[in-house]
């Protein structure tokens, strides 16, 4: 249609009913309603310019992208996050004809792309080079799907939006002012001093917000495919999408689902978890890791004695109540003895290793706690050398608190945290010197008594601090998983495609044999 | 007058000239020194506790750092020490070293005493710091002492009476003890001479007896200082006997200091040296009592009492430099008098400020009475054994 056509339509349609609103007004002005009726009009329109500038100021009538970093990042991770966030910083400063240009988006990919290429890889010359064509399809793949999700869920009719549209919207509202114009003439023939008011008004008022919302929905949905995008490129350089987008989506999607409820991504998957969280118990010798693990249990299945006992790394399975995961403890060798072997040490190095979470056991009465501090230590250094790892979070069990003094008394339950009892008191003294000494690594630090007959702590303090840490523990675990199957997967494809090249050649050579002889 | 009390507070060149003989002097005191060997929170301040009878804020303000790794904690002051612990802090940190410490306190170090609390296996790096410190000088004697023994009983009284003396008592021995204190024992093997159990433990701890052990402990201490340093042991231990009131409790280590001090000085054979410095020393030990009463000694309260107690002191002073002119015999009897002197001054020094302390102010002769009468019983004990008197209860 062309631009005539479409204005007389548009007058056709619009005439009559500038005709009704002009004999309207005459009316209403003769017969004296005018100034009554005008009130409740005038409060309609002023309502809505209010409510419609509050809601763009809030970004309130689109849901808000957000640029916290996942659960799952890792510290690089978190520190790329921060690139991206600068570019969606500067995305409100871009014109509209950027925003509305497929040309823009493809330049953004690309130059977001080498950005993170050198963050990850420093020093490389070609960072890019390195990707797999799969690898790059998978961040297409997934940023797409996720885009074409949040605009069907957060823009209102936005699955019948072009980009047509889009570049209309600006038109759309010059328009908008043309015909207004139109109105505002008429209507000043008819009642000069009331329509000037109004006009002032409106032309302080109404097209401001609306070409403010046009805005807002470009700059909405270029930071929405920023954060998508960045989301994947930041999963490709870490090397965690290499297990392929089927794995990739079991393994991660799903555990975003369930732990982020009201994220940006919908819900899709079911409320599945990772099954089996690993919590591995290390500490000096003789503090009560065993004893702990009896008291989780709540039976005697780790052997227990009033000299060291446990010599190797065992194996323990719980299902806690409340705890939507199966637990499986690991039992170790304790520290700072002269009896255990270099071998049984570096099995428990490499328990805490493979844990998503660390329960550090310490006595309450032993405040030596140097050789823990370096232990802690050694484990933070390993994992900052293999930075698409997150080091498991730390909580500090503080044992054997019943011997506390007064060393005669125990009459749980203890409330450590608001103490009055002189107990209550010198268990949170203990907590507190805890905190002092190795504070840094830990992410809680709770008492516990495991003594026979006089258990105490498990479940007012290891088990919640357990729980409000699972989030982040499912964070460790998947990182972990993905970590573990990325390599092995690509020996087995190459190894694979191998196979496949050696039979053809086997065929193409038998052919010739055959054909020569 | 005035001249007597210009001499009694020496201006500040002479205390220059007096800390120096008095650091002379206190090279030659029979000082004892415990090397302190364990982890934190092992129980080493409740030993020092327990041997001195001070308490505990008083220890943590008495330790001064002294090496990179170890502080020093003289009882009851720097300048007249009856006892001295050693106390390595660096033992747990990882680049410890016991070199240092070795070179500056192998050879004066008499006992070590290790700390290790019964159920703690955790003793790696005591170990083998022990081993150092064990082949710099294998024939220094090393105990090792297990404390928090209760908590291996939790909630429960310890023992009685205390089984871990006689080899007899052992069926009386909780068996969680007993296999600890074995697997300690092993442990320890060939680098310690002997084995102690105590558990000393703070009131609030709620235990009948809070020093289980402790009689036991001193008395191997005893038995494993060479013997010209047991006196001091002994006559500390001695001289607390009796003493109800805590100011005197508090008072008598400072005496026992300065009358060795004192002593020490008196026997030198040098004419005329501790006529110059005994009322130095005398000075200082009674400015500590009347710091330690809570009384300010004012010059005038000080000539005032030394008056009364009698205004023979100096000439008996000059009658004994005479003694020294006659060797040996005659610098034995000028230490026992310089010793007895100081003794007796101390204590009744103490007799007059308890006596304030419950709102009388005692009669010249009562006071008089009282030094004669310590003066003649310390010139006795001092003369006999060397060792000062048991004080007198008097509360």
């Amino acid at each position: 249609m062309s631009r005539w056509r479409i204005v007389v339509v548009v007058m056709l349609i619009v005439l009559p009913v500038l005709f009704l609103a002009c004999v309207g007004s005459w009316h209403l002005w003769q017969s004296g309603q005018s100034f009554t009726l005008w009130w409740p009009m005038a409060g309609c329109m002023m309502l809505g310019y209010l409510l419609a500038w509050y809601w763009q100021h809030r970004r309130e009538l689109l849901h808000p992208i957000e640029f916290t970093p996942p659960a799952l990042s890792t510290e690089r991770d978190q520190k790329a996050w921060e690139l991206i966030a600068a570019r969606a910083q500067a995305a409100s400063q871009l014109e509209v004809s950027q925003l509305t240009s497929p040309e823009h988006y493809l330049q953004t990919a690309q130059e977001l792309a080498q950005e993170l290429a050198v963050f990850y890889y420093p020093g490389s010359k070609d960072p890019v080079a390195a990707l797999t064509l799969p690898e790059i399809l998978s961040v297409i793949e997934l940023a797409s799907h996720d885009l074409h999700e949040m605009v069907e869920r957060y823009l209102p009719g936005g699955h019948l939006l072009t980009v047509q549209d889009l570049r209309r919207a600006r038109q759309a509202t010059d328009w908008y002012e043309s015909a207004s114009m139109v109105y505002w003439l008429v209507s000043a023939l008819i009642s000069p001093v009331n329509t000037g008011l109004r006009y002032a008004a409106s032309t302080v008022g109404l097209s401001q917000p609306l070409r403010m919302l046009q805005q807002n929905v470009l700059v909405w949905f270029y930071t929405a495919y920023l954060q998508r995008l960045g989301t994947y490129l930041i999963e490709v350089y870490s090397g965690r999408l290499r297990v392929g987008v089927q794995r990739y989506r079991e393994l991660v999607l799903k555990e975003a689902a369930a732990s982020t409820s009201d994220g940006v991504l919908p819900a899709t998957a079911g409320k599945e978890t990772v099954e089996v969280v690993t919590l591995a118990l290390i500490g000096q010798v003789k503090v009560g890791k065993s004893s702990l693990i009896n008291a989780l249990l709540g039976e005697q299945k780790a052997f227990t004695d009033v000299l060291p006992a446990t010599q190797g790394v065992e194996r323990y399975t719980l299902k806690p109540e409340g705890i939507p995961s199966t637990l499986q403890l690991l039992d170790t060798v304790g520290y700072n003895q002269q009896g255990p072997s270099a071998d049984q040490l570096q099995a428990t190095q490499e328990a805490a290793r493979q844990a998503d979470l660390i329960f550090l056991v310490l006595h309450a009465r032993n405040p030596a706690r140097q050789v823990d501090a370096q232990v802690v230590q050694e484990l933070r250094q390993w994992f900052a050398a293999r930075p698409d790892l997150k080091m498991p979070p730390i909580v500090a069990v503080v044992t054997h608190i019943d011997l506390l003094t007064p060393a005669m008394e125990w009459a749980p339950p203890y409330n450590w945290q608001a103490p009055q009892r002189p107990k209550e008191q010198h268990i949170h003294q203990a907590l507190l010197a805890v905190q002092e000494q190795l504070g840094d690594y830990l992410a809680a630090v709770v008492p516990a008594c495991t003594a026979e007959g006089k258990l105490f702590g498990i479940n007012e303090g290891v088990l919640p601090a357990l729980a409000t840490r699972l989030e982040q523990v499912r964070a460790v675990t998947v990182l972990r998983c993905l970590h573990a199957e990325k390599d092995v997967g690509k020996v087995r494809k190459v190894f694979e495609q191998m196979l496949a090249v050696g039979k053809f050649a086997a065929q193409t050579l038998w052919q010739r044999l055959s054909a020569n002889s | 007058m005035f001249s007597a009390l210009k001499k009694l507070f020496p201006a500040r060149d002479r205390e220059a000239e007096l800390d120096q003989h008095l650091q002379e002097l206190r090279q030659r005191l029979p000082v004892p020194l415990f090397w302190l060997f364990g982890k934190t929170q092992s129980g080493k301040t409740s030993v020092v506790k327990y041997l001195t009878g001070a308490d505990q804020a008083e220890i943590g303000q008495g330790f001064r750092p002294c090496t990179r790794h170890s502080r020093l904690y003289e009882f009851p002051t720097a300048e007249a020490p009856l006892l001295t612990f050693l106390d390595t802090r660096g033992l747990e940190e990882v680049g410890y070293d016991p070199a240092e410490d070795l070179a500056r306190f192998n050879e004066q170090a008499h006992v070590v005493l290790v700390t290790v609390k019964l159920m703690d296996h955790a003793q790696e790096r005591i170990l083998q710091h022990l081993r150092t410190l064990r082949q710099a000088r294998p024939e220094r004697p090393v105990l090792l002492v297990l404390t928090c023994l209760h908590e291996a009983y939790p909630q429960q009284q310890h023992p009685q009476p205390y089984p871990y003396g006689e080899p007899g008592d052992a069926a009386r021995i909780p068996e969680a003890v007993q296999r600890n204190l074995q697997a300690q024992r092993q442990r320890f093997e060939g680098l310690v001479d002997q084995v102690v159990a105590v558990d000393l433990t703070p009131p609030e701890e709620g235990f009948t007896d809070p020093v289980y052990g402790g009689s036991v402990l001193k008395q191997t201490l005893v038995e494993m200082l060479p013997a010209a340093y047991r006196q001091t042991l002994l006559a500390l231990d001695e001289g607390m006997k009796g003493l109800q009131d805590l100011y005197a409790r508090r008072a008598q280590p400072y005496i026992v200091g300065y009358t060795t001090l004192a002593g020490t000085a008196g026997a030198m054979p040098i004419p005329w040296l501790d006529l110059l410095i005994l009322p130095g020393i005398q000075t200082r030990m009674i400015y500590h009592i009347a710091e330690l009463y809570g009384q300010p000694l004012t010059p005038t309260r000080y000539a005032e009492i030394v008056s009364t107690l009698g205004a023979g002191i100096l000439f008996r002073q000059a009658t004994r430099e005479l003694l020294k002119f006659i060797p040996y015999v005659g610098s034995v009897a000028g230490g026992v008098l310089a010793a007895a002197s100081t003794y007796a001054l101390g204590k009744a020094f103490c007799y007059y400020y308890s006596a304030v302390h419950k709102g009388h102010v005692p009669q010249s002769d009562e006071l008089r009475r009282y030094y004669r009468e310590q003066l003649e019983q310390a010139r006795k004990h001092w003369h006999q054994m060397g060792t000062p008197p048991p004080g007198e209860p008097h509360s």
